[in-house]
């Protein structure tokens, strides 16, 4: 199947009727998971209003890790096949995942100061998605720095490839770390374990995010084919008359 | 809707996310179309 | 054929000593800004402080890593001669290792006395860079690598760096702090000499691979 979108043409057709279905079911998602994390859902039994923080971070801080995971298996796509779309998703999911990370931390900030008294701790979670944040600006920094596309190809792939590995790494290490030097029992509450009316919400913007980020993606890739298209296309022709000099 | 002591977090965190989304979704309706 | 491009490296290093001296310098400086910005002797902050010292000054100073050979076109005459990428990028590792981080790491019991640091603290600090070590050649052998071809900025190569060697430094300074009560038994040092042998596997091939696409031959 990954063959069969390699070729530009086919991958703008089969574009053409899905980036619609993926925003329009965003929008949806996202309204009726608005109306369900702030009208229709209770509030929860031990912090209160402030559960419904949870409703815009988990959402973006899972976008974000699935941004880059599937930043990573396009970037291995593009190292071994040479998939010449490969790359074009890489690039066009790293700004909306570098987005998302940087959200899930304000909301994270902002979930923190009420629930646990302050707008940042070292916690194991927080500090993996600041982490992640960095991962991305450097991923960003070399498609930005090198100047031939071909060579910035082969090199965001290895930089996002062996980000990707490291993460489970850094996860560990940082835990490791959190355990031994910052107040045991805060950290951010997981979805395991919440109330059903509680799950509902958290459901449905997740799924009004990923399908935001698809869309999103979709679109940044149409745009840079586009934009190839209209490169490829012959100036035209310049004027030759006496008059116009 | 009242949201409680801690109504400006929430919506602070509704509204950031809002921003963001929506320059994200702003800046891809911008972008050209093949 | 490894042998030769170590040999040289080591020759144009002590030719050129100013690289090596210049990296000795800021992690002195390093040491001293912190001294002064913290408000004198802080023991206890010792190890982390020696750590970003040696892995802050090692970073700023990658061009020699790769770069330099890059640009003037030595490493596509290695190339040429027949010399595997894999062996142009274990020899530079470790030519970095003698050249860019053993002076550093050599330099840490002297600056460590310019914070109070006690014996042990002194001994766990050096033993935790020195098995830490694999782990920051290789990561920063594979930076060193992407950014061969580009000019400008050592501040960029930090950035790509630093996410990868955050567990480094977690685990190297616990293994500095619990030297004085475990030893060198103690699982922080068994964990970081996991993560520099998991470094080395994973960062040579990255250095290959962005050694070969640099090259342009990819």
């Amino acid at each position: 199947m990954i063959s069969r979108f390699a070729n530009p043409q086919r991958f703008v057709a089969l574009a053409r009727w899905l980036t619609p279905i993926f925003g329009l079911g965003a929008a949806a998602a996202l309204i009726i998971g608005l109306w369900q994390a702030l009208i229709a859902s209770p509030a929860e039994a031990e912090h209160g209003e402030t559960v419904r923080i949870m409703y815009v971070h988990v959402p973006a801080a899972w976008c974000a890790m699935a941004a880059y995971t599937s930043i990573a298996i396009a970037s291995l796509i593009s190292f071994v096949w040479r998939h010449p779309l490969a790359d074009l998703a890489a690039r066009s999911l790293a700004l909306p995942g570098a987005a998302f990370t940087v959200l899930a931390l304000i909301t994270g900030c902002l979930w923190g100061k009420p629930d646990w008294g302050t707008y940042w701790q070292w916690d194991g979670r927080m500090t993996s998605v600041l982490i992640l944040l960095f991962i991305y600006i450097g991923y960003m920094a070399i498609w930005q720095t090198v100047e031939d596309r071909k060579r910035a190809s082969r090199l965001a792939a290895i930089t996002a490839m062996i980000g990707w590995i490291n993460i489970p790494i850094i996860k560990f290490s940082v835990e490791w770390w959190n355990t031994l030097h910052q107040p045991a029992t805060i950290s951010m509450p997981d979805s395991p374990g919440l109330a059903p009316q509680l799950l509902l919400p958290l459901a449905l913007m997740a799924l009004a995010y990923t399908l935001l980020l698809g869309w999103l993606a979709m679109r940044g890739m149409l745009a840079e084919i586009a934009q190839a298209r209209a490169a490829r296309r012959p100036a035209p022709a310049a004027s030759a008359r006496v008059e116009d000099l | 809707m009242d949201m409680g002591p801690y109504a400006v977090f929430i919506w602070g965190s509704y509204g950031i996310s809002a921003l963001v989304l929506g320059a994200l979704i702003i800046r891809a309706l911008r972008q050209p179309k093949p | 054929m490894m042998g030769a491009i170590f040999r040289r490296d080591l020759r144009l290093a002590a030719r050129g000593a100013a690289g090596t001296g210049l990296s000795l310098a800021f992690m002195a400086l390093f040491i001293l800004l912190s001294g002064i910005a913290l408000g004198g002797s802080k023991p206890a902050l010792g190890p982390g402080l020696l750590w970003l010292a040696a892995t802050l000054s090692a970073l700023l100073g990658l061009d020699r890593f790769y770069k330099v050979d890059q640009q003037s076109g030595a490493l596509a005459q290695m190339s040429l001669a027949g010399v595997s990428d894999l062996s142009i990028a274990t020899a530079k590792c470790l030519s970095f290792a003698l050249t860019g981080l053993l002076p550093l790491i050599l330099a840490a019991p002297f600056l460590a006395l310019l914070m109070e640091m006690s014996g042990a603290a002194i001994t766990g600090t050096v033993l935790s860079l020195l098995i830490g070590a694999p782990a920051i050649i290789a990561y920063a052998s594979v930076t060193a690598a992407l950014l061969s071809g580009q000019r400008g900025g050592g501040v960029l190569a930090v950035i790509l760096t630093a996410p990868l060697l955050i567990p480094v430094l977690i685990f190297g300074t616990e293994a500095a702090t619990v030297f004085a009560v475990d030893g060198l038994g103690a699982v922080q040092f068994r964990i970081l000499a996991g993560l520099s042998f998991i470094a080395l596997a994973l960062g040579l091939p990255a250095s290959v691979a962005a050694l070969a696409a640099n090259r342009g031959s990819s």
